[in-house]
């Protein structure tokens, strides 16, 4: 037999129920805006989505004619090696710049170094200064050292997004407390070992976040890859997207088909890393 | 296990002088409490010890050797921070093993040491939980065990109490207390709470500014304070001054104090009376009339301002011309706000301070020589 512990009550059930009104005239306005906005952005989606699978597909919104021939135009072998070739520019771009980025964060944030807070605000407004408008001499550097091919081009693309990876990292390292950089020292551990052991596994989701901006960057640039790499082979999707659109036609079902397998990479990169950023900041527990 | 010396050390933090030359000679295997108000330099002081600051001048020795500027690591001291500065991403195991694996011990030894150091601090059962999984006093025992997993020549903790609540604030105590006697290692205590000082200190190291004004045991700070600064600081509730005017007439010196008067013979006090001196007399020392042991014979009489009572017992805060004088009397006496009230106390239960420098004249015995 049970014994039960709970205590019982006597409701009041000739009382109403509290409840705060939620329909309100400034709620339905926003929620209208919000609407609104969202249909607004959703539509060239929806385009795409559709216009992928008609084959009758123009760059109007229509009810499609189902087929499947854009999609197998999409993945014709050229087509996906420039998809390979993006993937390799933008897993570079990624490495080098969150190395670099974490190696010169935990620097700023941590060490005795001159003149940090100068170095700093450059770093700030470089992160404003748009890569492209260097792109003349930048052009000739390379051409004139033979760099003209994929891999200088993925770590001149990491490179860009350092500045900004520099300050998201930054911000991460800044919170973790020195305290558990003392107390290691205090056990014999090296720079390296600090680095590695302590700092690393706690800036993991500022790394994760670091390496999305890098990627993204990386993976959605057309102006250094056409300039910078000289063999059409080896150019990456977005230069291949452009080459969709002829001088007297325009495939839109193909580029819409093409674009969604390009931004598939995206997509997955983002559900793969979210477990990261739901883990969250945890300090819990290092200090008080 | 190991002595500390600390000789003529500064610590200037660009034009700031923290420790204006600090002299002091820590024991092997003492356990000596750095107590003082914060700011005072007795965490840069513990800091210094363990590596973490350089000294601007002077020298620090662990035994014979010289450490001033051995890196942290090289120096063999164990620290538990304030913080206490646990590895968030690890389990309680992994930061206990953190050192061992560091310095490259072979695996079946850190575990053994590990669980060995983990049953000391009854952590065994929360091995493998994270810090953000423990509560306050569990994460301040795995900051101990931490620390306490290698045999370490000096033992440093930073105010390691004081994030915790009062009641396991007391249990803790006599735990660290209990530890440092079974293990013997040189400890060094940094904290801001005198009773924690005066109950677990073999030695209590008083800082102020920077200065060390007394290192003495327990009992000789609190009988024999160097200073008023030190008597004021030690006990609670504070000590109170009175102010006192005095004359010499031949072998005993005659002080005048809130309408009493009593002679003190001279030869209580070491060198020369200064022109004003200030008398020290402990709450529990001064007596409601009605409530007094007889040899109390100096009587001054006042008005109750406050009254604070914990249960056991009440402390009063009585206006004597001018002068606050706190005082215990018996638990839940009955007395009121505005009260007249008479209080007696024994001149022997008095301390002599130096108006201006506030040393304390009349060190040593405490027998009673009022004349």
């Amino acid at each position: 037999m049970q014994t039960s512990t709970e205590l019982s009550y006597n409701l009041p059930m000739d009382l109403k129920i509290n409840e705060p009104r939620t329909l309100t005239g400034g709620r339905v306005i926003s929620n209208l805006t919000a609407a609104l906005l969202a249909i607004f952005f959703a539509l060239p989606m929806v385009w795409m989505v559709l216009a992928s699978v008609d084959s009758e597909a123009t760059n109007q919104l229509n009810l499609p004619h189902l087929t499947a021939a854009h999609y197998w135009v999409a993945v014709q072998s050229e087509n996906l090696s420039a998809l390979g070739n993006s993937l390799i520019i933008s897993t570079v771009a990624t490495v080098v710049g969150t190395m670099a980025a974490f190696l010169a964060a935990y620097v700023l944030s941590k060490q005795h170094i001159p003149f940090k807070n100068p170095l700093l605000l450059t770093v700030l407004f470089l992160s404003g200064v748009p890569i492209s408008i260097l792109i003349v001499p930048i052009y000739k550097m390379f051409a004139a050292l033979g760099w003209l091919s994929i891999i200088p081009t993925g770590i001149l693309l990491g490179v860009t997004a350092l500045p900004f990876q520099i300050y998201q990292l930054k911000n991460f390292i800044d919170a973790i407390p020195v305290e558990l950089e003392e107390a290691a020292v205090l056990e014999q551990a090296s720079s390296f070992q600090i680095l590695w052991k302590v700092i690393f596994p706690l800036a993991k989701p500022g790394l994760a976040s670091a390496a999305i901006f890098g990627f993204v960057n990386a993976w959605g640039n057309f102006l250094m890859p056409v300039v910078l790499i000289n063999r059409l082979a080896d150019q990456p999707a977005p230069v291949r997207l452009f080459g969709f659109m002829g001088s007297n036609s325009i495939n839109y079902g193909v580029i819409a088909a093409y674009s969604i397998i390009y931004s598939l990479p995206v997509i997955v990169l983002f559900f793969g890393m979210s477990r990261q950023f739901k883990a969250g900041f945890s300090l819990g527990g290092a200090v008080k | 296990m190991a002595s500390v010396t600390f000789q003529n050390v500064w610590k200037r933090f660009g034009e700031l002088t923290i420790i204006p030359d600090l002299n002091l000679q820590i024991n092997d295997g003492e356990f000596i409490v750095f107590v003082g108000p914060s700011g005072c330099g007795k965490t840069t002081t513990l800091r210094m010890l363990a590596g973490l600051e350089t000294p601007t001048y002077g020298k620090i020795f662990v035994d014979d050797e010289d450490v001033t500027l051995t890196p942290p690591g090289r120096r063999d001291a164990a620290m538990v921070f304030q913080s206490y500065a646990l590895y968030p991403h690890m389990t309680v195991r992994k930061n206990l093993a953190f050192g061992p694996a560091i310095r490259g011990e072979a695996k079946s030894d850190i575990a053994r040491s590990v669980d060995k150091v983990a049953q000391l601090v009854g952590l065994d059962k929360l091995l493998d939980r994270r810090p953000a999984e423990l509560s306050g006093g569990q994460r301040q025992r795995v900051a101990l065990a931490r620390a306490m997993i290698r045999r370490p020549r000096v033992f440093l903790l930073d105010e390691p109490l004081s994030n915790l609540d009062a009641s396991l604030r007391t249990q803790m105590r006599a735990e660290i207390t209990q530890l440092q006697r079974q293990l013997g290692v040189t400890t060094v205590y940094v904290t801001h709470d005198q009773v924690e000082a005066m109950t677990m200190g073999d030695r209590i190291a008083v800082f102020d500014k920077g200065r060390v004004l007394q290192v003495a045991t327990p009992a000789e700070l609190y009988r024999s304070p160097a200073s008023k600064a030190v008597g004021t600081f030690i006990g609670s509730p504070n000590m109170n001054i009175l102010p006192a005017s005095l004359q010499h007439e031949g072998e005993t010196v005659r002080f005048d104090c809130l309408g009493t008067s009593f002679g003190v013979a001279a030869r209580e006090f070491s060198g020369s009376l200064p022109q004003v001196v200030e008398l020290g007399l402990r709450p529990d020392e001064i007596h409601w009339t009605k409530d007094a042991p007889s040899r109390c014979s100096e009587k001054i009489s006042g008005t109750v301002t406050a009254i604070e009572t914990t249960g056991s017992e009440t402390f009063v805060l009585v206006d004597v011309a001018g002068t606050l004088i706190n005082s215990k009397f018996p638990s839940f006496a009955p007395i009121h706000l505005g009260d007249q009230v008479n209080l007696v106390f024994d001149a022997n239960d008095l301390y002599f301070f130096d108006g201006v420098s506030g040393v304390n004249l009349r060190l040593g015995s405490k027998e009673p020589s009022v004349v």
